[in-house]
C-alpha cells in the first residue's frame, strides 16, 4: 500500500520506494519539493517529499493502491508492541555490528602484521638503548621471539568488541516501528467537490486511462500537460485546458491559446463536459498559413 | 434589414464590399440565413486566400446547419482541401459553439473532420487556426521542417514575381 501523507491539505509521499512505484506502475509523476540532503544549498535538483496533485491523490485512492495519513495530527504515543519491536531491532543491529567489527579487526591485524612487528621491534630497541646494552645480540634474539609471538597472536588474540554506545544507528525516512493501526488516518479528503474540480478530475482520469502521463500545466498556461511516455524521456503533446461547455470566450482568446501551443510545438486541447455528461475534446492548432 | 443598415453606417470606414457589387458578394446574397457582416467577412477572407495566400480552387459555400458562409480551397496544389469559417475578432465563441461548427458543418462533396477558423482583425489582418474534434497529435519535427521549406519556397517565388513586376513597370 502506498502511503500518502496529508499535511495542510497537501499530499506528500515520503517513501522513495512508493515514489518510484507510482511512477513506474501507475504513471503518476508528482513533483519533488524537498531539499536534497547531499546538496542542501541549491534548488536545481530537489528531493523527497514528492508532492502530488489533488487529482493524482484521488486517483490513487480510488484505484485502491494508496492510503491517506493525517500529518496535521500529532502521532499517537507508541503501543507496547511497537516499543518492543524497536528494542529488538536495535539489539539485532548491535549483534550484527559486533560480529562484523570483530571480523574487520582481525583482518586489519593480519594485513598489518609486519608493520606491527616492526613497531614492536623499534620500541624494544629504544628500551635496550636506554639500558646501554650491546645492540647486535639483543636485536637477533628479539626478532625470533617477536615473529613467533605474532604468528600466535592473530588467531587467538583477545579483541574487545565495540561498546553499544558507539554502534551505528540508521536514520529512517519512514516509520519502521509504528504499526499502521496506530497512525491517524485522513478521512475527509473531499476532492473533487466543486464543478470545476470535478471537470479537472474527470479529464485527468480519462486521459490517464488512455495511457498518457500527466503533469500540472501551469508552465504553459493550461490545466495539465499530457505526455505520450515518461516525462523524463518525452516532450509533452498536449496542453489541456478545462473549461465549462458554455463558457463564452472571444475569438482572440482562441488565438491566444492556440498561438501559445504552436510556439512550443504542442496541441492545445479544450476539454469540457457536454450536455449529455460526456467528456469532449477539441483540438486547436495553427495552420501555418501566413 | 437591420443588418443592411448597420453595414451602411460603417461602410465608409470598412470599404464596404456590398456597395461595390462584386460578383462573389452577389453570389453570397443567395444564402438568406447569413447577415451582411458575415458576407463582408467571407469576402475579405476569400480575397485574402485568392490574392495573398495563393490558394487553389477557392470556392464559397453556404451552410444552413450552422448558418454561416464557408470557404474551401487547397493551401498548395497537392494539399487536401480545407474548409474555412470566417470569424470576427469580437465574435463570442465557446467550446459548445466550436464543436457545433466542426460536427454540424456540411458542404456538398466535402467530408472534413476539422474546420479552419479565419479570425479577422479590424484592419483585415487574418489568422488561421484549425479546430478539430478529439485529440490531434502535434506534427513531427520532420513534418514541420517540410512545411517550413515549402513556405520558404513559396515566399521566394513571390519575391521573384515582385521583382519582375517592378522591372516591367519601370520600362
Amino acid at each position: 500500500m502506498i502511503e500518502i501523507h496529508i499535511k495542510n491539505k497537501k499530499a506528500y509521499i515520503w517513501n522513495s520506494k512508493d515514489a518510484c512505484t507510482i511512477r513506474e506502475e501507475y504513471r503518476i509523476i508528482g513533483n519533488l519539493v524537498g531539499s536534497h540532503p547531499k546538496a542542501p544549498r541549491q534548488n536545481y535538483q530537489l528531493h523527497l517529499p514528492l508532492q502530488l496533485l489533488p487529482e493524482e491523490t484521488t486517483l490513487l485512492v480510488e484505484k485502491g493502491v494508496a492510503i491517506l495519513f493525517n500529518d496535521d495530527k500529532p502521532m499517537l504515543p507508541p503501543i507496547e508492541e511497537d516499543v518492543q519491536k524497536f528494542h529488538e531491532s536495535r539489539k539485532r543491529s548491535y549483534e550484527a555490528q559486533k560480529e562484523l567489527q570483530l571480523e574487520n579487526r582481525k583482518m586489519e591485524i593480519q594485513n598489518r602484521k609486519w608493520e606491527i612487528i616492526e613497531g614492536k621491534k623499534a620500541k624494544r630497541m629504544k628500551k635496550l638503548k636506554s639500558e646501554n646494552s650491546t645492540m647486535a645480540e639483543d636485536a637477533a634474539i628479539d626478532e625470533a621471539a617477536l615473529e613467533a609471538e605474532a604468528e600466535r597472536e592473530v588467531e587467538s588474540m583477545e579483541i574487545t568488541p565495540i561498546p553499544q554506545s558507539s554502534m551505528q544507528v540508521q536514520i529512517f525516512t519512514g516509520t519502521p516501528y509504528v504499526s499502521e493501526s496506530n497512525r491517524p488516518l485522513y478521512s475527509n479528503w473531499g476532492f473533487p467537490s466543486t464543478h470545476s474540480e470535478l471537470l479537472r478530475y474527470r479529464v485527468f482520469k480519462d486521459l490517464w486511462e488512455q495511457g498518457h502521463f500527466l503533469t500540472a500545466g501551469g508552465k504553459f498556461g493550461g490545466d495539465f500537460l499530457v505526455y505520450p511516455g515518461d516525462v523524463a524521456v518525452f516532450h509533452s503533446f498536449y496542453i489541456v485546458k478545462c473549461l465549462p461547455y458554455k463558457q463564452k470566450m472571444s475569438a482572440l482568446d482562441v488565438v491566444a491559446m492556440a498561438r501559445l501551443g504552436s510556439n512550443v510545438k504542442k496541441t492545445v486541447v479544450l476539454c469540457s463536459i457536454d450536455d449529455n455528461d460526456q467528456l469532449c475534446y477539441t483540438s486547436l492548432k495553427w495552420t501555418g498559413i501566413s | 434589414m437591420e443588418d443592411d443598415r448597420d453595414t451602411k453606417e460603417e461602410g465608409v470606414l470598412r470599404c464596404d464590399p456590398e456597395a461595390q457589387c462584386h460578383p462573389k458578394i452577389e453570389y453570397m446574397k443567395q444564402f438568406k440565413y447569413c447577415s451582411a457582416e458575415q458576407r463582408r467577412l467571407a469576402f475579405i477572407v476569400y480575397m485574402d486566400l485568392c490574392e495573398a495566400k495563393d490558394f487553389w480552387n477557392v470556392g464559397i459555400h453556404g451552410c444552413e446547419s450552422i448558418g454561416a458562409i464557408l470557404i474551401s480551397g487547397h493551401p498548395m496544389k497537392h494539399d487536401p482541401k480545407i474548409l474555412i469559417l470566417p470569424v470576427d475578432r469580437n465574435d463570442e465563441l465557446s467550446i459548445e459553439k466550436l464543436r457545433d461548427y466542426v460536427c454540424k458543418v456540411k458542404v456538398d462533396g466535402l467530408d472534413v473532420n476539422s474546420l479552419t477558423l479565419a479570425i479577422c482583425e479590424t484592419d483585415s489582418t487574418i489568422v488561421y487556426y484549425e479546430v478539430t474534434d478529439g485529440l490531434v497529435v502535434p506534427e513531427s519535427p520532420s513534418e514541420i521542417e517540410g512545411k517550413r521549406q515549402r513556405r520558404t519556397w513559396k515566399m521566394q517565388k513571390r519575391r521573384e514575381a515582385l521583382k519582375d513586376n517592378v522591372v516591367y513597370q519601370s520600362k
